[in-house]
């Protein structure tokens, strides 16, 4: 006969084969889902990749900054947002190789006197990373005109 | 998916060239050829790309596809020949494996051996999450945090320059977070989509971290199996499939393009390989090479390879002390040159767009504050431990078992168990001097402590599937899990 004598072992047992009931489910799921996936985008581009994970508008806008600045140019960062949430950091990966010089938030650029001002009129593309909005790029002297624009 | 092929291609590329490399370490010429493909794997990365990294930085080799070529095909080359000139050894007799692969949950007089359909479920069961991390890496961009922030965007410029010495990283003005974090894994990406002749944007390296998942696995069953038997080193690669954070997780699971899986692989491995084969120098060699590895992989890799070592002293025998030092010298002066060559890289590396840590830290603080900050930040760490999407249940489980199942490091095998906690505190260790001598740990922990865990993960695993050996083991004969896992007596 079958013993069902409650023990310290058969408690822990029961315990970690209940893990192992919620938890191997959840992996199983998660696989079936990643091949399917795999399944259904196949042949997608890297563009149609980028879109379908971040946004139609960030991945056409990557193509456009890439399609401006050659793959050994290189660009002016700034972060758009207003407190350090990794904007800069994430366009950063999409235009690698292209080489950056980060010059910290966009906000911090309100005095004209500031030293970046003529690193910015001396560089000609200037890329600003955001959170949640899609990068944006513009010359130097563009985005001159419009911080003393005070825009 | 047209990612499929140069995937497939570029993990076998390194699994070829780590499988020749086994034909020169006879512990890992003799297991079964399982077994052997998950050193093979890890091997195939360490010395490939190790070798890349180094003929780039001190013989300024480009890092071009004849090269690459080269270097993936020398230890193929290699080990055709060697296998060529040396006869096959032997399978194991029974009595070594034979026994272990026989009996049930730990060897001696555990009842039958476990049914052969629960075996193959369970394998089977491994090898679909192993497919799912292979679909996830062919199928999707790297998403994850700091694959993105450091480890992808360095492989990027070193590939564009074709070397670890890359102005982009050498002058200071570029924007590099973490320019001086080792290239290893890099310098892996950049092999597999050179050999490819890959486009910018192809992801075809991810699958590279996606082949340390089954890697992770084989190494687990490997050791699980010789110290706690079959059915706990197979409950053991289940608990594991089970984790997010091993797995699916993206910021430090084996589909993200973090370097923390990475190095508790090689370290495990490494560990593995340290204490399973206590006689022969070559396969502490092998285990050196792993180590090295975890040393050019991340900065506190060299704190774990030092741990290993420092954990297998634990195991020194009495019989035979010099040879046993001998082989941990060994494995100790493969550390030892990695740890040269990184200090050589980043030494012309400006610092710069890192952490301070120097204005974080405060060293006059690790005493007494190693244990006044314990009530402060236990229950930050615990937090972490319990979040469901990373950990599921396994910190509300893992105890328990640990505790029901204390007699399976009872004996002989209390020495292996000291040394795998030890080898599995060490991350910890490490994770824990940082936050007493951080002025503000709190919101360190989050970023961290998760990942430390999965740095230690093959001695945890180890462990459970020891703890697992004694719970079994304390079952009656007949009782419902051992039913279930086809390890009732089958006679009477």
């Amino acid at each position: 006969m079958r013993s069902f004598r409650i023990t310290a072992p058969g408690i822990a047992l029961a315990l970690f084969f209940l893990f192992l009931a919620v938890s191997l489910p959840l992996s199983l799921g998660r696989s079936v889902r990643r091949i399917h996936a795999a399944f259904r985008f196949a042949g997608e581009t890297a563009y149609e990749e980028r879109a379908r994970h971040f946004g139609a508008e960030y991945a056409r806008a990557v193509e456009e900054i890439r399609r401006t600045i050659p793959k050994d140019g290189v660009y002016l960062l700034l972060d758009g947002d207003e407190e350090e949430l990794g904007g800069a950091i994430w366009v950063r990966f999409d235009l690698a190789p292209r080489r950056a010089v980060f010059l910290g938030f966009l906000k911090d650029l309100k005095t004209p006197a500031s030293f970046r001002y003529p690193l910015i009129r001396e560089t000609r593309w200037v890329v600003i990373g955001y959170a949640q909005k899609p990068p944006r790029l513009m010359e130097g002297s563009e985005l001159l005109r419009r911080l003393e624009a005070g825009r | 998916m047209n990612e499929v092929l140069p995937s497939l291609g570029g993990v076998a590329l390194f699994l070829l060239a780590g499988l020749g490399l086994t034909e020169f370490f006879p512990g890992l010429r003799r297991l079964t050829l399982p077994s052997r493909l998950g050193y093979a794997y890890l091997l195939g990365l360490a010395v490939v790309a190790g070798s890349l990294y180094a003929l780039s930085h001190l013989a300024k080799v480009p890092l071009r596809p004849p090269v690459i070529y080269l270097t993936f095909a020398a230890p193929v080359v290699a080990g055709l020949i060697r296998r060529a000139l040396t006869p096959w050894p032997p399978l194991p007799v029974p009595g070594e494996g034979g026994k272990r692969a026989r009996t049930g949950v730990g060897g001696e007089g555990s009842g039958g051996g476990p049914s052969k359909v629960v075996i193959r479920v369970i394998a089977g069961l491994l090898a679909f999450v192993c497919l799912g991390l292979f679909a996830d890496a062919v199928t999707n961009p790297v998403t994850g945090w700091d694959g993105r922030m450091t480890w992808s965007t360095q492989a990027r410029y070193v590939r564009e320059e074709g070397t670890v010495d890359a102005e982009a990283l050498r002058n200071g003005r570029w924007y590099i977070n973490h320019p001086r974090y080792p290239l290893l894994l890099p310098v892996a990406q950049v092999a597999v989509l050179e050999a490819f002749g890959a486009e910018e944007d192809r992801h075809i390296f991810r699958p590279l971290y996606a082949a340390l998942f089954p890697a992770f696995l084989l190494v687990l069953g490997d050791g699980a199996r010789r110290w706690a038997g079959r059915v706990p080193a197979a409950l053991a690669g289940l608990a594991a499939a089970g984790l997010p954070v091993l797995t699916f997780w993206q910021d430090s699971g084996a589909a993200s393009a973090y370097s923390d899986f990475p190095l508790g692989c090689f370290y495990g491995a490494g560990l593995v390989l340290l204490l399973r084969s206590r006689r022969r120098v070559s396969d502490a060699v092998a285990a050196g090479l792993l180590l090295g590895a975890a040393v050019l992989t991340k900065n506190e890799g060299f704190l774990l390879a030092g741990s290993a070592l420092l954990a297998a002293l634990f195991l020194l025998r009495r019989e035979g002390r010099l040879r046993q030092a001998a082989r941990l010298g060994a494995a100790a002066a493969l550390v030892a040159l990695a740890l040269a060559f990184f200090v050589s890289w980043r030494s012309e590396i400006p610092e710069r767009h890192d952490e301070k840590y120097s204005s974080f830290v405060d060293a006059g603080d690790f005493w007494p504050e190693t244990f006044t900050r314990i009530p402060w930040l236990a229950p930050v760490i615990a937090r972490e431990m319990f979040i469901w999407h990373r950990w599921s249940l396994f910190w509300a489980v893992a105890p328990v078992v640990f505790w029901a199942g204390r007699d399976g490091w009872h004996g002989r095998r209390r020495a292996l168990f000291w040394t795998l906690l030890l080898a599995f505190a060490a991350p910890l260790a490490v994770g824990w001097g940082a936050y007493t001598v951080h002025w503000n740990p709190l919101p360190l922990i989050p970023v961290t402590w998760t990942r430390f865990l999965v740095q230690g993960s093959i001695p945890l695993f180890l462990l459970l599937a020891l703890a697992l050996r004694g719970a079994l083991r304390r079952m009656p004969g007949r009782s419902v899990p051992k039913v279930l896992l086809g390890l009732s007596h089958r006679a009477g």
